[in-house]
C-alpha cells in the first residue's frame, strides 16, 4: 500500500503539536496574567490617585483637615472667605438616597413577594422582564423625568411655595425608581431560594398563604433582602446624573427634601462642566469629595457583598 | 376486613434475642399460623403485635375515604380508592414507588392544593364531614390533620419558635400558657430532656433524628386529631429510626396516625391496620398481622415476601 | 410500657394536654382569612405601581419627544435654536467612543475572565504564591469595583489618561491651542495661530510679531503643533505662562491658572516666546494620529469608559465560563490538549452565547454613562463628529443633559427627542443580545 500506516501517521503529527503547543502556551499564559494584572491596577489606580490628589488638597492654603471633616459650610465658590466642609454635601447626599430608600425598599420587597409566592407562572415570565428594563434605562432619562414631571407634579400637589423648581425629593423619587428594580431582582432571588420544603412545613401546620410569606419565607431569606438593600443604596449614593439634574446646586444642611441640595457627586458635576482652573482648590477638591464616595460605596458593596455570599453559603 | 384482634401483653421484649414466642390465639378464633413460623416479615409482626397498647376494637373512623380518584394533570394517580382510617390507632400505607399512596396522604390534608395540576373526584370525610370542596376553611383542616415530611423540615428559627408557631397563629396565648404548651409537645415527643436548656437556640443545630422529632413535636403542638407522617424515618440512620418507631407507638394513645412508607419492617413494627398500594389501587387493607402472614390477595403476598417492589 | 428498645425516655401520657392546647383565646378564621386576601390585594397593587412607574415614564417621554424628532434632528449640529437643533455629533460620538471602549475593554475582560477561571495558579513558588494571591485578590474584588460610581472611573480617568498624570506638563490639557509652524524658505521657523488660509497666502496671529501674511510660495513646509501651555518672556522681565485667552494685534490675554487673573500685555512687550506643545504623531486629517497627553479625546473618554464596563464584563465571561460543565474540559485534557488549547476548541466556543449576551449588555450600559464622559471630555458643544481617536467628541446621554437643563421648554422636547433615539439604539442592541443568545443556543445544541 502506498498510503502510510495510520499510527505513523498520528504520532507524527503529536509530535508536532507538542513543541509549537507550548510555546504559544506559554505566550498566551503572560498575556492572560497581563490582562488579568491590569484588573488589580484599576483598583490601586483608582486608590492611589484618590490618595495622592486628596493629600495634595489638603496641603492647600484654604483646607484644613479638621474644617473638611467638622465644618457644616460648604461655600467654595465665594470668593470671599472658602468653606470646605464636607458635610452639607454629605447630608444633599444622605437625604436623597434617604427618600430612594423610602421608596424602592418597601415597593422593591413587596413586589419580589408578589413575583416569588403569589404570581402564576407566565404573569412571572412577563412581570420580570419589564422590571429589568426599568434597570436598563439610562440615569440621565430618570433625571429628565425627575425635572420634567416629578417636580410639576410635587408643586401641582404641595403647592408652587412649599417645592423648589429644584428639590432632593423630586430627585430621590427618581433614585428611587431606578434601584427598585436592584431590589426587586435580588430580593426575589433570595425568596426563590428558601426550599420549597419549608413552607410545605409551614403549610402543614394550618397557616394561611400571607403566615408562610411573612412569618417564615421573608424571615428564612433575610440576609439575601438585607443583601439587596445595601447594594441598591450604594448604587443611590453614587448616582450622578439624576441629581445633577433635579437636586439642585446648593450646598446646606437642610432636613426638609423639599428643598434645594447638593450631592457630593451634584458638586463634582459642577467643577467639571465649569470654568474652574485645573489646578485650583475647588477643582482639587473633587478628588476629595470623590474619594469620601469612594470609600463610603466601596464599604457599603463590600458589606452588602458579603451578607449576599454567606446568604447564598446557607441555600446552596 | 379481618377483625382479628391482639391480646394485651406488657412482656418486655429487647432486640438483643428473637425469645421464642408462645403461640397466640386470637379472641375470635380466626386463623393464624402459629408463631415461628412463615417468613422472617410475620414474625416481626408477631413479635410487634405483642407490644401495642389499646385493646379496644377498631370500630370509630377518624378519616373515611369513598371511591377517591386524583389525578396530575392528566396523569391519574389514585384510582377508586375507598378506605377507613381507625381514630387512635397507626394505619400504614404501603407499596412500591409511585403506587400513589404519597398522594393519597397529601390529600387527607389538602397539601395537594399547592400542586396547580393536582386535581381529584370522590369524598374524603374526617369525623364526618367532607374536606374537600371550596367552601372547607383548609386552614383549619391543616391545624386538625397535621403532617410530618420525609425530610425534617424545622424553621430556621429558635427550638421555642419552631414549636409555638402553630399554636401561635391559632391561638392568642399567655406567655406562661405557651411555655406549657411548648414543653408539653417536647415531652411527648420525647425531646424535652435533651433540648429543655436550649429552646432559644436555632433549631438547625439539631441532629437529624432531633430535628424530626421536632417536626413531630411541632406537629401535635397545635393538639391536632390526626398525625399524618410522610416516610418519617427514611431520611434518618436506624438507631434514630427506632426512636421515632417508638415514638409512633406511643403517640398512638392520643392521635390517628397514617404513615406512608416503603419499609415493609417498619410497617410490620409500628402500625396496627396497613393498606397495600399498587399503580394507584388500594390491593388489600386490614390488620398488619393479617397482612403480613396471611395475606388475601396474591399481589400482597407476592409484594410482602418480596417477589417485587 | 417499656421503651427498652431505643432507650429513650418513656413519653408523658397527654392526659390534660388537651386542655392546654386549648389555653387562650382562639383567633377568629375569618380575619386570617380576611388578613391573607389584603396582603394579597397589596401585594398586586405595589406590583402594579411598579409597572406603571415604567409605563408613566416611558409615555411622558413619548409625548414630549415626537414634536422635534425630524429628519433635520439626526442630520444637524446642536444649536441655539431649538428647532434646529441635532443629535448628529453626539450619535457619532457615541458610536465612536464605544465601539473603542469596547474594543478594549472586551478583550481584557474576556482574558481576565479565562484568566480567573480556568488557569488557576497553584502557588508554590514564589513567583506562583504571588500569582495565586493575585488570582484571589481580583476574583474577590471584581464585584465591589462593579459598585463603584461611575464618576469616580471618570476621575481615573481623567488623572491616567487625559492629563496622563501630569507627565506632559501643565494641567488642564483638555484644551489645546492650535498653531501653525511654517518652515520659510529663507530658513527661518514661524510658529503662530492661524487666522486664515487662501490659495496663495496664509494670514497669521504670531505672539512674537503681531499679525503677519506669508505667501505660501515662501513656505517650505507647514505643520500643526497642539499648545497647551504658552509662556512669554515680557519686557518688563516678567514671566507670563498659561492658556491663550484671547491674542490679536494690540493685546494678548492669558489666563494663568489657579484662580488668578487674566495678564494682559502688548504684542510689543513680549520679548521671547515658547510653547508647550503636544507630542503628535501621524496626520490629524487621517485616522492615523496620536497626541501626547490624550486630552479631552475619544481614546481617553473610551479608555475611561472601558474601566467602568470592565468588571460586568468580567462577571458575566466568569459565570459563562463557570456554566461550562467540567466534563467538557477534562474531555479535552484526556486527549492531550494544552490549557490553551481546551479553552479555545472547547470551553470559549461553549461559553460564547453567554459572553456574547454579556457584551451586549455591557455596550448598552456604556451607551447610557454619562457621568464618566462629563468628568473627561466636558465638552457640550460639538458640532462635528469625530475624525480620529484624538477628535473631541460628544456623546447622546452628555447632549440629552445639556438640553435638558436649559430652562426653555422647547429645549426639554429636543431632550426628549434625543431621548427616544438613545431607547431605541438600546432596545436594539437589547433584542439583538436576546437574537444572539437564541442563534448560538439552537447553533451549539
Amino acid at each position: 500500500m502506498s498510503r502510510p500506516f495510520r499510527r505513523d501517521l498520528l504520532s507524527a503529527g503529536r509530535a508536532r503539536n507538542h513543541a509549537w503547543a507550548y510555546r504559544t502556551e506559554s505566550l498566551i499564559t503572560a498575556l492572560l496574567i497581563l490582562l488579568a494584572a491590569f484588573s488589580i491596577f484599576t483598583t490601586f489606580a483608582i486608590i492611589a490617585v484618590l490618595l495622592a490628589e486628596t493629600y495634595r488638597f489638603f496641603l492647600m492654603p484654604d483646607v484644613t483637615v479638621g474644617e473638611f471633616f467638622f465644618s457644616g459650610k460648604w461655600s467654595p465658590l465665594l470668593g470671599g472667605e472658602k468653606h470646605f466642609g464636607i458635610w452639607p454635601l454629605m447630608c444633599g447626599t444622605f437625604l436623597v438616597t434617604a427618600v430612594s430608600a423610602v421608596l424602592a425598599l418597601p415597593v422593591g420587597l413587596v413586589t419580589a413577594v408578589y413575583l416569588s409566592e403569589y404570581a402564576p407562572a407566565k404573569l412571572r415570565a412577563v412581570l420580570k422582564p419589564v422590571l429589568e428594563i426599568l434597570a436598563g434605562i439610562p440615569t440621565v432619562v430618570y433625571g429628565f423625568f425627575a425635572l420634567t414631571v416629578i417636580t410639576p407634579a410635587l408643586k401641582g400637589l404641595l403647592g408652587d411655595q412649599s417645592v423648589e423648581g429644584y428639590n432632593a425629593l423630586s430627585a430621590g423619587l427618581a433614585v428611587g425608581i431606578m434601584t427598585l428594580p436592584i431590589v426587586c431582582s435580588l430580593s426575589e432571588d433570595a425568596l426563590q431560594a428558601v426550599p420549597r420544603a419549608l413552607r410545605e412545613g409551614a403549610f402543614a401546620t394550618g397557616a394561611t398563604k400571607f403566615d408562610v410569606s411573612v412569618k417564615v419565607v421573608i424571615p428564612a431569606a433575610l440576609s439575601g433582602i438585607i443583601a439587596s438593600y445595601l447594594l441598591a443604596i450604594a448604587r443611590a449614593v453614587g448616582e450622578t446624573m439624576i441629581v445633577a439634574l433635579a437636586a439642585g446646586g446648593l450646598a446646606q444642611l437642610t432636613a426638609n427634601p423639599l428643598n434645594q441640595v447638593q450631592t457630593m457627586t451634584g458638586w463634582m458635576v459642577q467643577i467639571f462642566l465649569g470654568d474652574a482652573p485645573a489646578d485650583g482648590v475647588e477643582y482639587t477638591s473633587c478628588y476629595a469629595v470623590g474619594a469620601v464616595l469612594f470609600v463610603l460605596t466601596f464599604a457599603i458593596t463590600v458589606i452588602g457583598n458579603r451578607v449576599l455570599a454567606r446568604f447564598r453559603e446557607e441555600y446552596d | 376486613m379481618n377483625a382479628g384482634t391482639v391480646p394485651l401483653h406488657s412482656a418486655d421484649v429487647t432486640m438483643t434475642e428473637v425469645k421464642p414466642l408462645n403461640p397466640i390465639v386470637p379472641s375470635n378464633g380466626s386463623t393464624a399460623p402459629a408463631a415461628g413460623s412463615g417468613s422472617p416479615l410475620s414474625r416481626i409482626a408477631h413479635d410487634f403485635a405483642k407490644m401495642r397498647l389499646g385493646g379496644e376494637d377498631a370500630t370509630t373512623t377518624s378519616i373515611s375515604i369513598k371511591k377517591f380518584d386524583a389525578w396530575y394533570g392528566a396523569f391519574q394517580a389514585l384510582h377508586g380508592i375507598s378506605l377507613d382510617v381507625p381514630k387512635k390507632r397507626v394505619t400504614a400505607f404501603i407499596g412500591p414507588s409511585g403506587c400513589g399512596k404519597s398522594t393519597l396522604l397529601r390529600w387527607m390534608n389538602r397539601m395537594n392544593d399547592l400542586i396547580a395540576v393536582a386535581r381529584c373526584e370522590g369524598e374524603i370525610t374526617h369525623d364526618g364531614q367532607s374536606i374537600l370542596g371550596r367552601k372547607i376553611d383548609v386552614v383549619e383542616l391543616r391545624r386538625k390533620v397535621g403532617m410530618v415530611f420525609q425530610k425534617p423540615n424545622p424553621f430556621p428559627k429558635s427550638i421555642f419558635d419552631n414549636i409555638a408557631f402553630g399554636p401561635r397563629l391559632h391561638r392568642r396565648m399567655s406567655r406562661s400558657d405557651l411555655d406549657a404548651l411548648v414543653e408539653q409537645s417536647l415531652r411527648q415527643a420525647a425531646l424535652w430532656d435533651e433540648v429543655k436548656d436550649r429552646l432559644q437556640a436555632s433549631a438547625l443545630g439539631l441532629s437529624g433524628g432531633q430535628q424530626q422529632r421536632l417536626c413531630i413535636a411541632r406537629a401535635i403542638a397545635s393538639n391536632p386529631e390526626v398525625v399524618l407522617m410522610d416516610e418519617p424515618a427514611s431520611a434518618l440512620d436506624p438507631k434514630s429510626t427506632l426512636r421515632i418507631e417508638d415514638l409512633i407507638r406511643e403517640l398512638r394513645q392520643n392521635y390517628t396516625i397514617v404513615i406512608v412508607t416503603h419499609n415493609m419492617q417498619q410497617a410490620a413494627r409500628v402500625s396496627d391496620q396497613t393498606a397495600f398500594f399498587f399503580e394507584g389501587r388500594l390491593i388489600e387493607f386490614g390488620p398488619t398481622l393479617g397482612i403480613f402472614t396471611n395475606p388475601r390477595e396474591k399481589q400482597t403476598e407476592d409484594y410482602v415476601s418480596g417477589r417485587f417492589g | 410500657m417499656s421503651s427498652a428498645i431505643s432507650n429513650l425516655p418513656p413519653p408523658e401520657p397527654a392526659a390534660g394536654f388537651g386542655e392546654l392546647a386549648n389555653c387562650g383565646v382562639p383567633r377568629s378564621a375569618s380575619w386570617r382569612t380576611l388578613k391573607n386576601r389584603i396582603f394579597l390585594g397589596i401585594c398586586i397593587v405595589v406590583t402594579a405601581i411598579s409597572v406603571l412607574l415604567l409605563v408613566v415614564l416611558l409615555g411622558s417621554i413619548v409625548l414630549q419627544g415626537t414634536k422635534y424628532l425630524t429628519p433635520s434632528f439626526f442630520n444637524n449640529p446642536p444649536s441655539r435654536k431649538p428647532a434646529l437643533a441635532g443629535f448628529m455629533p453626539a450619535i457619532w460620538g457615541s458610536v465612536w467612543v464605544c465601539f473603542f471602549c469596547m474594543v478594549i475593554a472586551l478583550p481584557m475582560g474576556v482574558g481576565t475572565a479565562i484568566f480567573l477561571e480556568e488557569y488557576k495558579p497553584r502557588g508554590g513558588t514564589l513567583w506562583g504564591g504571588l500569582l495565586k494571591r493575585g488570582h484571589s485578590f481580583v476574583q474577590l474584588n471584581i464585584r465591589n469595583l462593579a459598585g463603584v460610581p461611575s464618576i469616580v472611573y471618570g476621575i481615573i480617568g481623567l488623572t491616567c489618561f487625559v492629563r496622563m498624570f501630569g507627565v506632559f506638563g501643565s494641567p488642564n490639557v483638555a484644551m489645546y491651542d492650535s498653531m501653525r509652524v511654517l518652515s520659510l524658505k529663507s530658513g527661518e521657523s514661524v510658529q503662530a495661530t492661524l487666522v486664515e488660509e487662501t490659495d496663495t497666502a496664509y494670514s497669521l496671529m504670531s505672539p512674537l510679531k503681531g499679525p503677519l501674511t506669508i505667501a505660501k510660495s515662501d513656505v517650505d513646509s507647514a505643520r500643526e503643533v497642539y499648545v497647551h501651555t504658552h509662556h512669554f518672556e515680557l519686557a518688563d522681565g516678567r514671566e507670563v505662562e498659561g492658556k491663550l485667552r484671547s491674542m490679536d494685534g494690540t493685546l494678548i490675554s492669558i489666563d494663568p491658572g489657579a484662580r488668578k487673573a487674566n495678564i494682559e500685555f502688548k504684542p510689543s512687550d513680549v520679548r521671547a516666546y515658547a510653547s508647550e506643545n503636544a507630542i503628535r504623531l501621524g496626520n490629524p486629517d487621517t485616522f492615523f494620529f496620536l497626541r501626547l497627553p490624550l486630552g479631552g479625546s475619544v481614546l481617553a473618554g473610551a479608555l475611561t469608559l472601558a474601566l467602568v464596563v470592565l468588571p460586568t464584563i468580567i462577571i458575566a465571561a466568569s459565570e459563562a465560563l463557570r456554566a461550562v460543565p467540567n466534563s467538557l474540559r477534562q474531555g479535552a485534557f484526556a486527549l492531550g490538549c494544552t490549557r490553551w488549547q481546551v479553552v479555545s476548541k472547547t470551553v470559549l466556543p461553549s461559553a460564547l452565547p453567554g459572553i456574547m449576551t454579556g457584551s451586549i449588555l455591557a455596550v448598552s450600559r456604556a451607551i447610557g454613562e454619562a457621568a464618566p464622559l462629563l468628568v473627561v471630555g466636558g465638552f457640550l458643544f460639538i458640532t462635528f463628529a469625530p475624525r480620529n481617536l484624538m477628535s473631541d467628541f460628544a456623546a447622546m446621554p452628555l447632549q440629552i443633559y445639556n438640553w435638558a437643563q436649559r430652562p426653555q421648554e422647547e429645549f426639554h422636547q429636543v431632550a426628549a427627542s434625543g431621548i427616544l433615539v438613545l431607547l431605541s439604539v438600546l432596545l436594539v442592541f437589547n433584542f439583538v443580545a436576546i437574537l444572539v443568545r437564541q442563534l448560538f443556543q439552537r447553533k451549539l445544541s
